[in-house]
């Protein structure tokens, strides 16, 4: 195989980006060694040479990832992945997403997102006896990405005959722009969870946990479950965008694979404040993080290796092997691992009571690893069939998801609002109880003018009851906290309160933001209309949903790289432009582009179905569904709020106390 | 370019009128027109990636919705129709996995994983009752906010068996 990788001769970018790939997996190796050195002898020296290995391995991969992106850009063919993805005709933003529109250059992307990431941590680590089991961890992941990269998925093995021109890439990845967000963030997200990962393996191979390690890993887990969030929802909004069918989530298998990690790292997220508090669930949390780790690497095996049907899976080749082996490795040893060395982690505190804010946390914790399994199964099952009976013989569609989903999630919304009612440690039942009555009855008032208003279906009423539940119990304790910050007379306001407590109130805005996206999900999903007509020019206006439809005109664009139908058509007097585009390499597929015109309520969303060849009628698709926006507004929302809590609390102003011996303004 | 201009749109534009013919087949009423749809929607469309035949428009599909609709006419139930495409096109095709047979284990899975991480969450909060319960807190210290460093030299000074080992934190990069 070797032989085959390079040839300066037929490809000298090919050839430069192949010598940076494997001279950092020799960089890569000896890493791993000089880290599993300094931990085993404690050899300071050791750690360090680990330690500024990975800014070589970074630099390389930096190199390999800047030569792709040259050859794609430059239409240098001589290099395999850009003959087999790329094309002269394709406009420069589709050149850069074909970076990771295909195999090979998506797992480049992530060895080089995983390369930055381990270059950032080792300018962070701290010089504990975590260091290098850390640093070691990475480089084992970065192992096998650099590996992959290098080897079976190498982007730069030379072609046998050169083309005139590339095959271009996948069709349905240019139809939209979204593809040059939601890849990046899913991998950041994916990838971020590596660094919380290579903790918990330090903490488990060294049986302890350095003071820092919760807000380490925190912190870490954070900023990729940011990214996690807004990649899937991201992932929703180019399939709304795209595919034609006015949905958002259809519960695909590598939906499912992304959620997965967004579950476990949730209740992680949560778990991990009981240990920042109260110095115990240390084991718990490790487990959460290695098993959230797997789970990201299952979504990526499930993704590439062609296992599950999927619109995301592609032609897999030999990756699939490499990864299952991978995450068979990432299981035996990060489970065998966890479940050997974790019971040594052992707690500080006294195990929580039932009625505590560490009680209401385990209980969501229990829903989203429930959740999380029930997605699992659901996304393996067929799988699991036809490999008990030699064919595919099951399929799980989302009457099986939403069953178990929609109560789980209620449960989540439940959960969501005792947390921050209950005090830490242990709460008194009545006052615990005479802080939750208003906000039932508040929730149960709310049910019933909706009930009143015409809503029925089980689902939507819990939803719109749990959301004024949530929103006004977080109302009544920001305005206690603002009464008593007036009573003891500290200035600033609602902005100071922030400003002191971050977390606290970035907390509050991601569960608004959470409850803002409950409600779209709930009105989106149970009330859309959806209605089909064919529309002739010239007619008069045709009687759709609440719409009257008439279509203006129909014409076609060319473009180098393929040919779009624009129906012009007026839906109450507003003009909305619909596209159906065929692209070169795929004439005989079509990718529709609705016209979608977004509202605060509702969102009126057209597509083409089909056209005439006389180009007299077109045949649409009018889907109208309440309250889609509030799903992405909702996201943002949760996305700054979370980027809230990472924010430092501004230093309490200590107000003149007579002795001079002001204690910290709690 | 221009002579096969609006091919693929003729193509589309016969299977479209295929399937116009074939919906205009049996008028039904509003009530029969959802259940097509709550029954439609929950089978698979059999040549696609995990299209249910509401969202595909190919012969197949078509075909197959044309035959909900007439089985839906004739009055036969939701089951049914599933029993009658599970025959078929096997049970690949029901994207509501009836609960039966092996199902079971999928159906039953996330109830038994949510039966036994209650009963182990449970026992775990419980062993708390054994312990000496401490005073509830009183709701100003519970809400005092959260300075994690003080936090971990309360438990430093409170207990012993921390991490003594670790060279400490002023070390930071070189």
């Amino acid at each position: 195989m070797m032989l085959n990788l390079i040839s300066f001769q037929s490809s000298p970018l090919g050839a430069l980006g192949q010598l940076a790939l494997l001279a950092a997996l020799a960089f890569t190796l000896a890493g791993t060694w000089l880290a599993v050195l300094g931990g085993v002898r404690a050899d300071a020296r050791a750690t360090e040479a680990a330690r500024r290995a990975t800014w070589a391995v970074f630099a390389l991969v930096s190199l390999a990832a800047l030569v792709l992106m040259t050859a794609l850009l430059r239409d240098d063919f001589s290099v395999r992945y850009v003959a087999e993805h790329s094309m002269r005709a394709s406009p420069v933003w589709v050149k850069i997403t074909s970076l990771w529109g295909a195999l090979e250059g998506s797992v480049l992307l992530w060895a080089w997102l995983l390369a930055g990431f381990t270059f950032v941590l080792s300018l962070t680590l701290r010089r504990d006896s975590l260091r290098p089991w850390a640093l070691g961890a990475m480089f084992v992941s970065l192992l096998f990405f650099v590996g992959v990269c290098a080897s079976v998925a190498s982007p730069f093995t030379p072609v046998a005959t050169l083309l005139a021109d590339g095959q271009g890439p996948n069709p349905a990845l240019q139809n939209h722009w979204m593809m040059a967000v939601h890849p990046v963030l899913l991998y950041l997200g994916f990838v971020g969870l590596s660094v919380p990962f290579a903790y918990a393996v330090a903490a488990l191979i060294t049986g302890r946990l350095s003071d820092h390690w919760v807000t380490v890993t925190r912190r870490w887990t954070l900023v990729a479950w940011v990214f996690l969030t807004a990649a899937i929802v991201a992932g929703g909004w180019w399939s709304y965008e795209t595919l034609g069918w006015g949905g958002y989530w259809a519960w695909d298998p590598v939906e499912n694979a992304s959620f997965i990690p967004w579950l476990l790292t949730t209740a992680f997220l949560h778990s991990v404040q009981i240990q920042e508090r109260r110095g115990i669930m240390r084991s718990w949390n490790v487990w959460l993080i290695v098993l959230a780790y797997a789970s990201t690497v299952l979504g990526t095996f499930l993704n590439r290796s062609g296992i599950v049907q999927s619109v995301h899976a592609f032609a897999g080749g030999p990756v699939g092997p490499v990864f299952l082996g991978f995450l068979a490795f990432l299981l035996v040893a990060g489970i065998g691992l966890a479940a050997w060395r974790a019971p040594q982690l052992r707690d500080d505190g006294d195990p929580p009571s039932a009625l505590s804010r560490e009680g209401a946390f385990l209980a969501g914790n229990w829903l989203f690893v429930v959740f999380a399994v029930m997605v699992l199964i659901g996304t393996l099952f067929p799988t699991f069939i036809e490999a008990v009976q030699g064919r595919r013989d099951a399929s799980v569609g989302p009457a099986f998801y939403n069953a178990f989903a929609i109560p789980l999630g209620l449960g989540l919304m439940l959960m969501m609002g005792v947390g921050p009612l209950l005090p830490w440690r242990r709460a008194d039942g009545q006052t615990f109880w005479r802080a939750l009555r208003p906000l039932l009855i508040v929730g149960v008032g709310a049910a019933a003018l909706a009930f009143v208003l015409g809503v029925r279906g089980a689902g939507v009423l819990g939803t719109v009851a749990l959301a004024a539940y949530n929103l006004l119990g977080l109302g009544l304790l920001t305005a206690r906290a603002l009464k008593q910050r007036r009573e003891a007379r500290q200035g600033g306001g609602f902005l100071g309160l922030v400003q002191e407590q971050p977390r606290r109130y970035g907390a509050y805005t991601a569960h608004i933001g959470l409850v803002v996206l409950a409600l779209g999900l709930a009105f989106s999903g149970a009330y859309r209309g959806d209605a089909q007509a064919s529309l002739s020019a010239g007619a008069a206006p045709k009687a759709l949903l609440h719409e009257q439809v008439q279509l203006v005109s129909l014409r076609q664009e060319d473009k180098p790289y393929g040919t779009s139908a624009i129906a012009r058509v007026l839906i109450d007097g507003r003009p909305f432009e619909a596209r159906l585009n065929t692209f070169r390499q795929a004439p005989g597929t079509l990718f529709p582009s609705p016209a979608v015109r977004y509202g605060a309520l509702t969102d009126t969303y057209l597509v083409l179905t089909s056209i005439d060849p006389a180009g007299k009628w077109v045949s649409v698709r009018l889907i109208e569904s309440p309250l889609v926006s509030w799903i992405w507004w909702g996201t943002l929302i949760v996305c700054l709020g979370a980027g809230l809590t990472l924010v430092s609390p501004r230093q309490v102003r200590v107000r003149r106390v007579p002795s001079g011996l002001a204690s910290a303004a709690d | 370019m221009g002579g096969r201009r609006w091919d693929v749109g003729r193509a589309l534009a016969l299977a479209f009128a295929l399937g116009a013919s074939a919906l205009a087949a049996a008028p039904l009423t509003p009530q029969q027109e959802a259940q097509v749809r709550q029954i439609a929607v929950n089978i698979r469309c059999p040549i696609c990636t995990g299209v249910p035949i509401t969202e595909s428009t190919n012969d197949i599909s078509r075909e197959m919705l044309r035959d909900v609709r007439e089985q839906v006419a004739a009055g036969r139930s939701a089951r049914d129709v599933y029993a009658y495409f599970s025959a078929r096109y096997g049970n690949f095709v029901l994207l509501d996995p009836p609960k039966e047979g092996s199902n079971l284990l999928l159906w039953g899975a996330p109830l038994a994983a949510l039966g036994g991480g209650g009963a182990v969450l449970w026992l775990f909060l419980r062993r708390r009752q054994n312990a000496a319960a401490p005073a509830p807190l009183t709701e100003a210290a519970a809400d005092e906010p959260f300075d994690p460093f003080l936090a971990q030299v309360r438990r430093d000074l409170g207990q012993s068996s921390t991490d003594r080992s670790n060279p400490g934190r002023n070390g930071g990069n070189p």
